[in-house]
Parts: C-alpha cells; sequence; structure tokens
C-alpha cells in the first residue's frame, strides 16, 4: 500500500493508483475534462491540476501516480486560480454558443429553441412547460413584449427572424383553450408565508413562483383587480382581459390569495406585513405620470389615467381633437385608444421615429389606423381657449447624443406655433411612487427601489423588490423576470440557504460571425418568409377594441416553429466545460483572441462534430483507439491550430463506427453530439 | 599511385563548409593536387567550429597548420599550388605565375579563437575524416569502450561517470552518472540506450557538427552507455533535417560493426520528422513507436518505463560526446574543469551580432563576457553588448550587466536564462527585446504539441500580447496578463516546452521591462526594431549619392543626385536597406 496525503488526510492506495483515484478514495472531488476512467490518461486539459509538495509545477491528478509520502493540495487558491485560467483559455478558443442568440437576448432567459421545438414536433403541451419554467404570464407577453429575441434571431441574418412572441402567444392561448390547462406542479407546502405587494407582472410572477416552491402568497394591490399595468395600462385591443384573466386565474388556482382595493401605507404597511409574513416582495410598478414641465402641464391629462380609466370602463371624455405628447409604448396605446373612442388624434415627438422607445410595429399600425405623428415637435405651453385648450410647441433640431446615446433634440429658435385641441394627453413616461418606500427604511435610487440586481434583495432582510418598482418603467417581461428571480432568492431566505439568487451559468458567444461561419450555419437550411400575423381589418379596429391581432392558425404556427433553426448547443445543459466554467465563475472573454471558427461534420448518421468546440482534450482519440476503431480519430497539427479530426481527411462517418456512443458521451463540450437536437436534455430530464 | 604525401590539406565539410561552397574548394584543390601527382593529400573534415570563414582549409605539414579561409575555387586553387610542389619542372614553372593570387587575406590566425578553447567533445572535429574509421582509431577511438569491456564492471564505469560530475547537455543537466546507475537498477532484463539527436533549438547547431565531423565518438558513447546499463540495442534519433548527419552516422554505425568494435550492441538510426517536441524524451519515445510525437506525464520517467516499457536512457549527443574522453583521461581530469556543480565544457553555437561566430567549447565556469569578447571576438561595427540569449527557446536573456555570471547550470538558473543545449546568441543595441522574446514565443508556440491547454492556447494569448506590443497596440493591462500568463503556462505544462516556453518573456520582462513599458505606453521601440513603431528619415550628413535609392526597393526614397535624399513615409516598408546602404549615417530611425 502506497500512503498519501491530501488535503490534510491521510490515505492508503494500492500501487498504481493516481492521485484522482486516492483522492476519490477520500470522498475529495477533483474536476476533470479529459479524463476518461478506465482508459490511459492525456493529462491534457489540466482543470485536474493539483498542488504536490516538492514539485515546482502543479501536476495533472488524473495521471500523476500516488507515491510513498506525498503530500497532495486540490484547494489551495493557485490551484483553483489555474483551473480557472486553464477553463478561461480553453473558452478562448471555444466557437459555440450555449444558448441561442434568441434565448441571450430574452430578459427572462426564455429557453425559445426549446418551445419551438415542442410546437414543430407537434407536442404543444412541452411547449408550455418549457415556456413556463421561466416565463408566467406567457401569453399575455407573446402579446405585448417587444420581443427582443426576435432582432437577434439568427434567421434574420438569412431571411426573417422568427415570429417569436406570436408563437409563445400561441402555446399558451392554446393551452388556456384545452381542458385541463397546464398548471406547474406544486411542491408539498413549505408554511412560510410571502406577502406581495402590488399584483402587476412581477407581484404575480414571484407569485406563480413561490406559489410552485409551495410557499404561500397573498398579493395585496391599490386596484379592485390584479394584473396591474398589464390591466390597467394596456389596452383592451392589444390584451384582451379575459387573455388576462385565464392567466391571472392559473396564478389564484396555484394558491394565490389576493386582496384588492388594498392601498400601501393606508390599509396596511410594510412594518406590518414584515411581523405577519417571512417575507415580503415588493412590485409596486412604475405608476406615477411624469407631468409635461412646460407652463400650463396641469391642463394635460396623464396619459396612463386615461389608460386605466378606460380599462376600468370609465372613459373620460376628451373631445374631437386630441394631441399626445410623448413617444413611447404608453403614447402610442394612448393615441390608439384616443382613436377608438372617436377622436381625431395626433402625437408629438420631440425627436425623430429613430429614437422612439416604442416598437416600430406600433407606430406602423397607429399610423396605419389613422393616428398623425408629428416629430421634433415639443410642447411650449399649454393654454386654456375658449373651445378647448391651447397647446403652444416649438419645433426641434437633433443635437449631440446624450448619456443614453440617443441625439438629444435641440430647440429651432422662432419656430413657436399654437394647435388648439379638445384635450393634451401627457405620455412622457411614468415613475416609481418612492415616499412610502422610503418612508418605511427601504433604500431608494433615482429609478426607484434599491435592490440587489441578482438577488431582488433590498437593504431591510426578508424584503425583496423587482420589476418597475426598481427599474423605473421598463418592459413588462423584464418585471415578470424579475418575479421569477426574487421567488428563487425568497425561496433561499425561507429556506436558510445562502442567498445568491438564480444561478447564473456561464454562456459563451460566438462573436462577431465571419462570411465561413455564417455558411457553415445556414448550409442546408432553406429559405422560408416568416408568417403574418393575422389582423382585424382597419374598420373594425377603429370601431371597437377588439383585439388586432389574432393567433397564429395552427398550419402558420407548425411552419413558423420549424423555421427555428434550434440554435443553442445540443448539450448546452450538460456539458462539462460550461458547468465548470460556472462553478469556476471563468470569464470566457478574459484572453479574447484568434479563435476557431464554426463548423460542423455532419456525415455521420447519429453524431454530429463540431470542431469549433472540441478542447483538443483528446478523449476521443483515445477512445477511439480502445475501442478498435480501424481509422479513429487523431489529432492535428502543431501549437495552436492543433485539431482533433478522423485522419486523412475521412469524414466522422467513417472515424467512429463502434464508439460514438461513448465518445459523445465522454466529450466534455458540445463539440460530439447526437443529432438529435438537446437529445441528452430529454435524457437528464428522464434521469 | 601518388607517394606518400608531405602534406595534408583538410578541407571542412560539414554542413556549414558544403553550404558556403566547400565542394568547389575540394574540387580546385584535389584538382591542384592530381596535376601534382599527389592525389590523397586532401582530406574531407568536419566542421572546427570557425564558421564565420567557411569554406576554409588548413593545410598541415611539417612547419605546421596554416588555416585559409573565406575561400573561392580560385584561391583555394592557389592555396594549393603555394603549399604543393608538382615533381614536373614545368608545371612548377606554370604554378609560380598562377599561385601569385595573392593568398594572404585568406590567410588568417585562428589561435585567439581556437586557443581560449578547451576541446573535449569537440577534439576530433575538423581533424579527422569522419567517415574514416582508421582516422578516429588512430586518435585513441574506442580504447575507452575496449578499455570498459576488458577491464571494468559496468558500476564500475558507472562511478567514473559519477565521478567526472558530468551533467545531461541537453538543457536540463539530470547527471549523467545518476541517470545511468537508476537504469541499471531497474528491474528486468530489456534495456534501451537512445542519443538524442533531436536539435532543434533555432540558432543551434552543436550536435549536428559532432555528429557529422566525429560520429564514432558519439558511436562510442552510446557503446558504454549501453555497457554500463546493460543494454544490446540502441538508437539514435536525429532529425531529417540533419540529412548529413543521419548519412555519416549511418556509414559509421556500419563501418564500425564491420570491424565488430561495437561487439554484440545494435544500433539503428531513426530520422525524426520535423517536430520540435520530439527533443523531449517522453515524446521521442512515443514517436520512436511510431505515434504521434506528444509528451507525457514524467513520473514515470523513461529511465524506469520507456521504450516499449522497458527501462530506456536517453542521452544528449554531446553528453555522449564525452564520456569517451572522461574513461580515457579518468574523472578526475574531466571534473578538475569548471565549477562545482558544473564540470567539464560546454559546446555552444554562437550567433547573432559577433565577429568571430561558430561553434565553441569552453570550460565550464569560463564567464559569458569572455565567451562573447574573448573568444567571439566582441560585437561587429562599435555596436554596444546588450544581453546573449542563452538556450535558445528555452532559454533566456541575460543583459549585459550580468555577463560576468559563469557558465555554471546553477550560476545560470538563477539568473532565470538557462545552460539550455548552447545556443548563444549576442544581441546588440539595435536588438528589441519585446522583439526577440516575440521570435522565440513564435517558435514555442507553433512547435507545441498542441495536448496541454496552457501551452496550446496560453502561449498563443502571450504572443498576441507581444504582436500588439510591437504593433503599438498593447492594452492597459497587457503587461500583467502577459506575466501572469508567463508564469501559469510555465507551471502547468507537462513537458520542458512549455514549462520554459514562457523564460524569453519572462526574462526580457524581468531585465527590459523598461522596453515593454515604451511599447505599451509611448507607443515607442527604444531600440528601433519594430517595424509599425519606427520611420526612416536622412538627415544633413546626406551627401546625395543615390546609394540609398539604389537600395529602396518600394521606390520610397527618389532618387535626386548631389541632394538630400527624403524617404516617404508610406512607401517605406522598415527593411533598413537604405541605412545599410548609406555611406554617411546619414539615414537614421526615428
Amino acid at each position: 500500500m502506497i500512503h498519501l496525503t491530501i488535503d490534510g488526510r491521510r490515505v492508503a492506495v494500492d500501487p498504481g493508483t493516481t492521485v484522482l483515484g486516492a483522492a476519490e478514495w477520500l470522498g475529495i472531488r477533483i474536476p476533470t475534462m479529459c479524463h476518461v476512467k478506465g482508459i490511459e490518461p492525456a493529462a491534457s486539459c489540466f482543470v485536474c491540476a493539483v498542488e504536490i509538495e516538492g514539485r515546482r509545477t502543479l501536476s495533472p491528478a488524473c495521471a500523476m501516480p500516488a507515491a510513498e509520502g506525498m503530500v497532495v493540495y486540490t484547494q489551495t487558491g493557485d490551484v483553483r486560480k489555474t483551473r480557472k485560467m486553464a477553463l478561461e483559455l480553453l473558452l478562448s478558443d471555444h466557437a459555440g454558443e450555449c444558448q441561442a442568440p434568441c434565448a441571450a437576448s430574452c430578459p427572462a432567459g426564455l429557453d425559445i429553441p426549446g418551445f419551438t421545438l415542442g410546437i414543430a414536433t407537434g407536442d404543444t403541451r412541452r411547449a408550455m412547460e418549457v415556456i413556463s419554467r421561466s416565463l408566467a404570464l406567457a401569453g399575455s407577453l407573446g402579446r405585448i413584449c417587444p420581443r427582443l429575441c426576435e432582432n437577434d434571431c439568427r434567421r434574420a441574418e438569412l431571411d426573417q427572424g422568427l415570429t417569436i412572441g406570436a408563437l409563445h402567444r400561441y402555446v399558451a392561448d392554446l393551452d388556456m383553450g384545452s381542458p385541463k390547462p397546464f398548471l406547474p406542479k406544486r411542491a408539498p407546502a413549505s408554511g412560510k408565508r410571502v406577502a406581495i405587494i402590488g399584483a402587476g407582472p412581477a407581484g404575480l410572477s414571484a407569485a406563480c413562483y413561490l406559489l410552485q416552491r409551495g410557499h404561500a402568497c397573498t398579493l395585496f394591490d391599490a386596484h379592485p383587480q390584479p394584473g396591474g399595468m398589464l390591466r390597467y395600462g394596456i389596452p383592451e385591443y392589444r390584451l384582451p382581459k379575459r387573455a388576462l384573466d385565464g392567466e391571472i386565474a392559473a396564478v389564484r388556482q396555484l394558491g394565490a390569495e389576493f386582496r384588492m382595493n388594498r392601498r400601501w401605507g393606508v390599509d396596511f404597511t410594510l412594518a406590518g406585513l414584515r411581523s405577519q409574513y417571512e417575507a415580503v416582495f415588493v412590485g409596486i410598478g412604475a405608476q406615477r405620470a411624469q407631468a409635461l414641465r412646460c407652463p400650463g402641464e396641469e391642463f394635460a391629462f396623464p396619459g396612463v389615467d386615461f389608460l386605466q380609466q378606460t380599462a376600468g370602463g370609465k372613459a373620460p371624455n376628451l373631445g374631437p381633437e386630441v394631441i399626445v405628447v410623448g413617444g413611447g409604448n404608453t403614447a402610442m396605446d394612448c393615441a390608439r385608444t384616443a382613436l377608438r373612442l372617436g377622436a381625431r388624434v395626433r402625437v408629438f415627438y420631440r425627436r425623430t421615429r429613430q429614437e422612439m422607445p416604442c416598437l416600430w410595429q406600433e407606430v406602423e399600425e397607429a399610423e396605419a389606423e389613422g393616428v398623425h405623428v408629428e416629430y421634433l415637435v415639443a410642447p411650449v405651453r399649454i393654454e386654456q381657449a375658449a373651445a378647448g385648450l391651447n397647446l403652444t410647441c416649438r419645433r426641434m433640431i437633433l443635437g449631440e447624443p446624450d448619456a443614453s446615446g440617443r441625439r438629444s433634440p435641440v430647440p429651432v429658435e422662432g419656430s413657436w406655433f399654437t394647435v388648439p385641441c379638445s384635450a393634451v394627453i401627457a405620455a412622457t413616461g411614468q415613475s416609481v411612487e418612492l415616499s412610502l418606500a422610503e418612508r418605511e427604511g427601504l433604500h431608494v435610487t433615482a429609478w426607484g427601489i434599491a435592490a440587489d440586481p441578482r438577488t431582488m434583495a433590498t437593504n431591510l432582510p426578508g424584503v425583496f423588490a423587482g420589476g418597475d418598482a426598481v427599474l423605473g418603467a421598463d418592459l413588462a417581461v423584464r418585471a415578470v423576470a424579475a418575479g421569477r428571480m426574487a421567488a428563487t432568492s425568497i425561496h433561499q431566505f425561507l429556506s436558510a440557504e445562502a442567498l445568491v439568487g438564480e444561478a447564473a451559468a456561464a454562456v459563451v458567444v460566438m462573436r462577431p460571425l465571419d462570411d465561413s461561419e455564417r455558411a457553415a450555419i445556414f448550409r442546408g437550411i432553406e429559405k422560408a418568409p416568416r408568417v403574418r400575423l393575422p389582423a382585424i381589418p382597419i374598420e373594425r379596429r377603429l370601431a371597437t377594441f377588439d383585439e388586432v391581432e389574432e393567433r397564429l392558425p395552427d398550419t402558420d404556427a407548425l411552419r413558423e416553429a420549424r423555421r427555428c433553426m434550434t440554435c443553442g448547443c445540443r448539450k448546452a445543459n450538460c456539458c462539462t466545460i460550461r458547468s465548470l466554467a460556472t462553478e469556476y465563475e471563468a470569464d470566457p472573454s478574459r484572453y479574447a483572441g484568434v479563435r476557431r471558427r464554426f463548423t460542423e461534420d455532419r456525415s455521420h448518421p447519429e453524431i454530429v462534430y463540431e470542431p469549433g468546440k472540441c478542447i483538443s482534450c483528446d478523449a476521443c482519440v483515445r477512445i477511439a483507439a480502445a475501442g478498435g476503431e480501424p481509422l479513429g480519430m487523431s489529432m492535428i497539427g502543431r501549437g495552436f491550430d492543433v485539431r482533433v479530426a478522423p485522419p486523412f481527411g475521412k469524414p466522422l462517418s467513417e472515424a467512429l463506427t463502434v464508439s460514438a456512443r461513448r465518445c459523445v458521451e465522454a466529450c466534455p463540450t458540445g463539440a460530439l453530439a447526437w443529432r438529435t437536437a438537446r437529445a441528452c436534455e430529454f435524457e437528464s430530464n428522464a434521469r | 599511385m601518388s607517394r606518400k604525401a608531405p602534406v595534408e590539406i583538410r578541407v571542412g565539410l560539414g554542413s556549414c563548409g558544403i553550404a558556403s561552397g566547400g565542394e568547389a574548394v575540394r574540387a580546385a584543390i584535389e584538382a591542384v593536387a592530381r596535376e601534382a601527382g599527389m592525389e590523397g593529400v586532401v582530406k574531407p573534415v568536419g566542421c572546427n567550429g570557425l564558421c564565420h570563414r567557411e569554406p576554409m582549409a588548413e593545410v598541415v605539414n611539417g612547419q605546421g597548420r596554416r588555416v585559409y579561409g573565406n575561400l573561392t575555387a580560385a584561391t583555394a586553387r592557389a592555396v594549393a599550388m603555394h603549399h604543393l610542389s608538382p615533381r614536373s619542372i614545368v608545371t612548377r614553372a606554370r604554378w609560380i605565375a598562377a599561385r601569385n593570387t595573392g593568398t594572404e587575406s585568406n590567410l588568417f590566425d585562428a589561435a585567439p579563437y581556437l586557443g581560449k578553447q578547451k576541446r573535449i567533445v569537440l577534439e576530433n572535429c575538423g581533424e579527422i575524416d569522419p567517415l574514416n574509421v582508421d582516422d578516429y582509431l588512430a586518435r585513441d577511438g574506442y580504447q575507452a569502450l575496449r578499455a570498459c569491456r576488458d577491464g571494468m564492471t559496468p558500476d564500475e564505469v558507472i562511478a567514473s561517470i559519477s565521478d567526472s560530475g558530468l551533467r545531461g547537455r541537453g538543457g536540463a543537466g539530470f547527471p549523467t552518472g545518476r541517470k545511468w546507475a537508476i537504469g541499471r537498477s531497474q528491474p528486468g532484463q530489456t534495456r534501451y540506450v537512445i542519443c538524442n539527436g533531436d536539435e532543434g533549438d533555432p540558432g543551434a547547431f552543436m550536435d549536428r557538427a559532432v555528429l557529422e565531423s566525429d560520429p564514432h565518438r558519439v558511436l562510442e558513447g552510446l557503446a558504454i552507455a549501453a555497457y554500463a546499463v546493460g543494454a544490446v540495442e540502441g538508437f539514435l534519433y536525429i532529425r531529417a533535417e540533419y540529412p548529413l548527419a543521419v548519412r555519416r552516422v549511418r556509414a559509421a554505425i556500419a563501418s564500425s560493426a564491420e570491424r565488430g568494435l561495437l561487439g554484440e550492441l545494435r544500433l539503428e538510426v531513426r530520422e525524426g520528422a520535423g517536430a520540435f517536441v520530439c527533443g523531449e524524451e517522453t515524446a521521442l519515445i512515443q514517436s520512436l513507436e511510431g505515434g504521434r510525437g506528444m509528451p507525457k506525464l514524467r513520473p514515470p520517467y523513461p529511465v524506469e518505463r520507456g521504450f516499449r516499457g522497458h527501462p530506456t536512457i536517453i542521452n544528449n549527443v554531446e553528453t555522449l560526446a564525452c564520456i569517451p574522453w572522461i574513461l580515457r583521461h579518468g574523472a578526475a581530469a574531466f571534473a578538475a574543469l569548471g565549477t562545482a556543480a558544473s564540470k567539464g565544457t560546454k559546446v555552444f553555437a554562437l550567433a547573432g551580432k559577433i565577429n568571430r561566430g561558430g561553434l565553441i567549447e569552453v570550460p565550464m565556469g569560463m564567464t559569458i563576457r569572455r565567451a562573447v569578447e574573448e573568444v567571439g571576438g566582441g560585437i561587429p561595427n562599435g555596436r554596444r553588448f546588450k544581453a546573449v540569449q542563452l538556450g535558445g527557446p528555452s532559454g533566456g536573456c541575460l543583459p549585459a550587466s550580468l555577463a560576468d555570471t559563469p557558465i555554471d547550470y546553477d550560476a545560470l538558473a538563477q539568473t532565470g536564462a538557462i545552460m539550455g543545449s548552447g545556443g548563444l546568441v549576442v544581441l546588440d543595441d539595435r536588438d528589441c527585446m519585446v522583439d526577440i522574446a516575440r521570435f522565440f514565443l513564435r517558435f514555442t508556440q507553433a512547435e507545441s504539441c498542441g495536448k496541454c491547454t496552457f501551452c496550446r492556447i496560453g502561449t498563443k494569448r502571450m504572443l498576441e500580447i507581444l504582436d500588439r506590443l510591437c504593433q503599438g497596440q498593447g492594452r492597459g493591462d497587457d503587461l500583467d496578463k502577459l506575466e501572469e500568463l508567463a508564469l501559469y503556462v510555465s507551471r502547468a505544462s507537462l513537458c520542458g516546452l512549455g514549462q520554459t516556453a514562457p523564460n524569453p518573456v519572462l526574462t526580457t520582462l524581468r531585465y527590459f521591462r523598461d522596453e515593454y513599458e515604451a511599447h505599451l505606453r509611448e507607443k515607442r521601440c527604444p531600440a528601433g526594431r519594430c517595424a509599425a513603431l519606427i520611420r526612416y528619415r536622412i538627415n544633413d550628413n546626406c551627401i546625395g549619392c543615390t546609394l540609398c535609392a539604389q537600395a529602396c526597393p518600394t521606390r520610397a526614397i527618389g532618387y535626386r543626385p548631389y541632394e538630400q535624399h527624403a524617404v516617404d513615409d508610406a512607401l517605406c516598408t522598415r527593411c533598413d536597406l537604405c541605412r545599410q546602404a548609406c555611406p554617411d549615417d546619414a539615414v537614421e530611425v526615428v
């Protein structure tokens, strides 16, 4: 027997045992990548590096034979740093992307290829399951989300991006209309209770994920009905109340308790909630409309109030001639709502269309419906006139870019003009009502309540905040994401775990793509235009508040889902280098430099080889050799350009005839993977 | 039949001699000898180390030795005529006129170069015909081997080598006697000996010269090693880029086997296929076994488990070439040379900014400065001695301020440089240290086998940083990143290639950090070397001779006789030809 010491613990092992084997025996985990059990070690990746007393260099534990009296350290700062550096170096030459670009740009991290795959394979139930893993209120968001994902859809570089929002709305609507709509599983009741202030998108989302974890949730809201801005800030024609109600019903079904018409500071206090509940989530949104900041601003009608009153069925009478000031979605919503109420509507925006924060589609639709948008116009004052109001404006030109990167408008001298109108709607933004929060001891920022961006924790223990309440008026999808992330943190808080928030897996991106890569990515993909979204005719739009866009017909949804190229890594969730990069907090861009290019060998009937992701660990080379492959894999070239490939330029199908399965399983990256996209995910679910 | 020659004319026909026209010189001299009826006076020899004088002929006669260098066919002919004397009076008369071509400028005194050296490894180089085993035997060749076999036990041989203090000359400096002792003590019957002739450092040619000039000496050393450890089979792994060495060693094996000099020992030459890393012993074994030359983790060391899993003793060419001398002269004689921990001599390939470049063998303990200034004759063109690069891509740069460091394994290691296999590149004040580091790192990066993460990608990232610096595009934390990478590449690589690859960077960072800083912060190359950071300018010294304009390959200098010339920066490629052409120091680098 050989006696050695690992991390201060003595162990006796048989001669021939490696340090890795000895550590395993002690239950000490040393990370490995190139190591394959039962095969001669390569000792190439160096993530199993350990420190051995008396050796100047670090030693690969997988290959180092244990020796009598050896003293090994597996967790020193130096060892950890070496591993981290090894990972960072490998990732700097790793042409792959863990996530599809669309998913990467979704604030909620929605697994888009995952759910489109469900639709494409006819399994919409599964699609719904995938969606609800990261997104509550999928149907509502599918209608109103600005869909940052679609901008980044890789297909946009080939023909047109996928209509992702319409697809998840399709899935959600289909599910909602099914006899037994999908309801996430609930963990057994934890006995813990969470109070949620604000039943808007952030609060509902937080409730949804907290309830799934078995915690009881009570939502307090000043409005008569839940939904927050989704109900009161977004007009019926964009998000019909029945769709929203259906999704809220699902949250209720999970066990949420709603206490409506309860105002913070009047009907309850934060301090009071903290004493009755184990944790509190603050998701009060950004409710306060910003004033126009010009003389006579008090004559303008606040946009959010207008929308809220209309949503509540008490549409104010604004007269025949309405001017909306602003360029965001609220401005467009106000304009189109006023239009439906019978007014002639103009929108004044102080910059140009390029700088408008609202969606292009919104402007297009508004204009199609007859809204007239004037750019580079800013209000100077509002005066009461005999027949209504006189709005005086001036023309602007664009100057230098400001801090946000947008070019700021500069007034043009002597360009004043006055427009008579029956009403002015101020839709220039909303802000968070912070005075209450401050009074209750919450720290605040210029935007909203101060909260940790990862854990959503505020300065008060057990109090979390998210959504517009933290970010200022922002996208609903960010609020929904914040609710989910807060739920994770609150769960950690309630279970007395370390408060770290959602695990942020390391993400490798592949940018910029060069022409060869684009060609490789799009090889074999036929061009196909995106489906047209069905919409009701203009006449009906002008006369009613009926939903403008309709659900995709089944055939179109299927066709569109099949356009999805299923980007992202086939092994994203079972990739060793990724999980180690996450564990060691490796920064994939730290040593960025020249890198491999994306290519694919699809010659094999079962597996795909992406040399760009290969880390030259040589595991497949050794497995193929041990498996008696006549051809096998080999390392080719020298220096940085070493590549693992079948020898003599042969296709993979000839190289791996009997050892493909073992190679795929041993490959620590997505370089060798099953052809069936994301098969391992299905496998890991089965496990 | 020719008469017995009173003289011997040795013509250097190592690779260096042949490359500079040695065969034409030999032909010219042989033609004269034939005419004189004195065939056989010409002796093809290897390289005596005076590479800067090739092609060369040495005339040895009763009066002593006269060395002629930089010969052409014509001057060689004249030299031969001068020293050979035909019997025919007619021929002699004809020669008198012809030989006054003037060969005096070719005659030179080799003593300053050779005199300060101590020749053990190179004792026969340039003296004997490498293909003639009798020549080697005449110089006590194979006596040491015979003495071992006839009168010494293997343990006595090992003890003698241990006592001599000989350490491996391949670079790492492991005590040879100890290696043999470990090899001998291994269980099992089968053992192998291997001569590592995969010399690959840029600028190093010690082993090549020995293999080409005195192959039997290496065979004898290897045979003694085999006797000491009990091996009956051995290999000489020689890189295929040394075809002459391969040919001569094969011929030497054949002739010694024919004479029965090697006894039972079977020797075979195996050619390396051009991978630098195959000089690393575990990679060399992989290559011998038919695999891809990739190093493995040691332990187990080859001496425990090597070729085909058997104990294998691998020694470098120069190490083996020391062995016969040690056994002939005794361990004490060898140990009397050198310092406390570094005994004997060391062969260096002297190159770079040096007057007398070539192969030198000096006793250990001599300072670098003496080797450069006294043996090598100092720096040409009145430039300033700035540094030496020792040990090739695995070695480091030693600044002139540390040139009094003795040639000693441990003293050199302390400076951050290494003894290495013997490359010694002399640098002057016009050499940019960042560029030098980049040169060597580019080599090791390209030659990495690609196995270890740090060596494969880490050196690449280091090289990218050096490229950026030389381009004037360095980024804020580049030096810190470079240093950190260097440290970890050296600590987290399996073999010597990766572990030492950062040495040129680490030593230049240590001794010439200001140059790095200048590249990074001021985008300036203090040595005026990095093309992206310099401009050429013609100053008032210009006499309008147009030589620069004629030399310029891109017409960046207009042709303006009797006027001051000017460089068009947009066209200039910084090739430096104008500066070299200028007779009046009018071209300057700014």
